[in-house]
């Protein structure tokens, strides 16, 4: 059931799921993820550790407080709201970095990102998603060169050597994020940019500055007379200014917006049991204006990223348009789910539409109970074969009696091969 | 005032539902065939095509196309003079081309990317279950010798392909 809502005027758009829109799209480059509530976060921590004269531009979150406050500004402090949300985004975040391709990825064993040459001129990175199987170490001096996205992402920890200094040319400290899977130490007069999510511990050493975020919301972060500032890095979009008409009232047409959806699984099913599953989206605007702040929602399916379809990169869902969303997630039952998409035209009005989708999973499965373990027993070969008789045997079979004893094959059993 | 612009009422399931499989056809030996649906035996095999012209989609597991293992099995020998679809499957070559075609006419293409040769007892897993991401379509057909007593051949010859892009 749709309602039409009108709106004043006056109403700043903001981009929520198209903050990763905001400049020119490239489908193939890696995406800024949305960061939502953790975005204000200088700190985010379950238990955070500081004894020192540190300064926080940013919110601080923590369940456990530090012995000594943080100077600086912050609007949230503590484990008040939004904090639990924040933790939550957190993750969502990066599950989404986590899901963009890597574009390099380094040898085996641990990397100095100032030293390695493999990936380009030493210690020079421009946008991309960059992977390693072993820890990651900033030693020395590092440029960010180039607008875009920057991942690092080590299999590993995450340290800098004491004095390492991060350069940014082009580069934001909005758009660039660093995922150790253990836990990172920034060692002291570090100069370091972009969000750090690591839920194994932040420790960042003394004099160190973090232009960024230290998001470890299921971790400790420990700070030593450092300054943390964490970027602004939303973008509102004002209003388009309406100017009335000459000598008259302006009126807006009245004009019905409209929004289509449909949703597509791969794999339609998982007959042997629990499994990953893709749902790719497609929505498009059979109406007649563009359509703006386009959310999604999967009630089955969380995390759902923009691909592509942006055509003029201006934020709006065109009549021309259609714009590519994916999801993805791990289902261990048959699922039903309903993705729901709004926009909203220029006059205020609101469209809405939906797509179910079903996957069936583990139809198949034959289990076959084995103490405390069940083993998936695929079902046995079919039995496709007929039996041979003397007046019927297949060619292949003629052909090896015929080798092995041609004196003894009467004419009469080559009958078929008449036909 | 309030307008409804009520979608996703008239809105079908918007998922391309994959219905079965209809015919397969291999150029190469000459297999332009119905594919019957068929399910497991109470032995917990694989079901065989009745007529043995025909070839039969194991209907629990993958379509042909969606991503997974779909498995299609024919007979191999001649009853009454007459020919089985498989009976020529043993010539195929990595290379060959195999196509499926649907109710509503979509036809999907498939490679051949491997042979191989199974005891007829053998762990069915590698045929029926992939989960690298791509779509798979095997075929089966028996090979070997003919066990008398047991009224089964010794192998299965099983065509491995892949999702033609």
């Amino acid at each position: 059931m749709i309602k039409i809502n009108k709106k004043s005027l006056g109403v700043i758009f903001s981009i929520s799921i198209l903050s990763t829109l905001s400049g020119s799209i490239n489908a193939s480059a890696a995406s800024t993820p949305d960061l939502s509530f953790a975005s204000t976060y200088g700190i985010l921590s379950s238990t955070y550790t500081n004894t020192s004269v540190t300064t926080i531009n940013g919110d601080v979150g923590f369940t456990t407080p530090p012995a000594t406050a943080p100077l600086g500004t912050h609007t949230n402090y503590g484990s008040g709201a939004p904090y639990a949300t924040a933790g939550t985004n957190q993750g969502s975040a990066l599950s989404a970095l986590n899901l963009e391709n890597c574009t390099f990825n380094f040898a085996a064993g641990p990397i100095n990102l100032s030293t390695d040459t493999t990936h380009g001129t030493a210690g020079t990175y421009s946008p991309g998603v960059y992977c390693s199987t072993g820890a990651m170490d900033v030693a020395g001096p590092l440029t960010l060169s180039g607008n875009g996205t920057y991942i690092f992402r080590p299999v590993g920890a995450l340290t800098s050597t004491a004095g390492a200094t991060i350069t940014l040319t082009g580069a934001n400290a909005c758009n660039i994020f660093w995922t150790p899977t253990q836990a990172t130490t920034l060692a002291a007069n570090t100069t370091f940019f972009g969000t750090i999510i690591d839920n194994a511990g932040i420790t960042i050493g003394a004099n160190t500055t973090l232009s960024g975020r230290a998001l470890a919301f299921g971790g400790t972060v420990t700070t030593d007379t450092n300054t943390i500032t964490a970027p602004t890095c939303t973008t509102p979009v004002v209003a388009p200014v309406i100017t009335p008409s000459m000598g008259g009232i302006y009126s807006m047409p009245w004009v019905t917006p409209s929004i289509h959806i449909t949703k597509i699984a791969t794999p339609s099913s998982l007959p042997f049991g629990p499994g990953t599953v893709t749902y790719n989206y497609v929505v498009t605007n059979p109406g007649t204006i563009p359509m703006s702040k386009i959310t999604m929602r999967d009630d089955k399916c969380s995390n759902i990223i923009f691909a592509s379809g942006d055509s003029n990169s201006d934020s709006k869902l065109d009549i021309t348009e259609s714009w590519n969303y994916s999801c993805t997630t791990t289902l261990s039952q048959t699922t039903t789910n309903i993705v729901t998409v709004t926009g909203e035209s220029i006059n205020g009005l609101t469209a809405t539409d939906r797509a179910t989708a079903t996957v069936i999973v583990g139809v198949s499965v034959i289990t076959v109970p084995n103490n405390s373990t069940t083993t998936t027993v695929f079902p046995s070969f079919p039995n496709t074969g007929l039996p041979p008789t003397t007046n019927n045997y297949p060619l292949v079979i003629i052909s090896l009696i015929l080798l092995t004893s041609l004196s003894t094959i009467k004419i009469s059993k080559l009958h078929y091969l008449k036909k | 005032m309030t307008v409804t612009n009520d979608q996703s009422k008239n809105q079908i399931i918007e998922q391309a539902i994959l219905s079965s499989p209809l015919r397969l056809k291999i150029e190469r030996i000459k297999v332009d065939t119905h594919i019957e649906s068929v399910n497991t035996t109470q032995a917990g095999a694989m079901e065989v095509p009745k007529d043995i012209k025909n070839v039969a989609w194991y209907e629990l597991g993958t379509h042909p196309g969606d991503v997974g293992s779909a498995v299609i099995a024919g007979h191999y020998g001649w009853k009454n003079s007459k020919e089985s679809a498989f009976d020529k499957l043993y010539t195929l070559h990595k290379g060959d081309k195999v196509t499926t075609e649907n109710k509503e006419g979509v036809i999907t293409s498939f490679i051949v990317v491997d042979i191989k040769i199974f005891d007829s007892s053998a762990n069915t897993k590698e045929v029926f279950y992939s989960n690298d991401g791509k779509s798979h379509l095997n075929l089966i057909t028996c090979n070997g010798t003919w066990n008398k007593l047991d009224k089964n051949y010794s192998k299965r010859l099983v065509i491995f392909t892949d999702k033609e892009l």
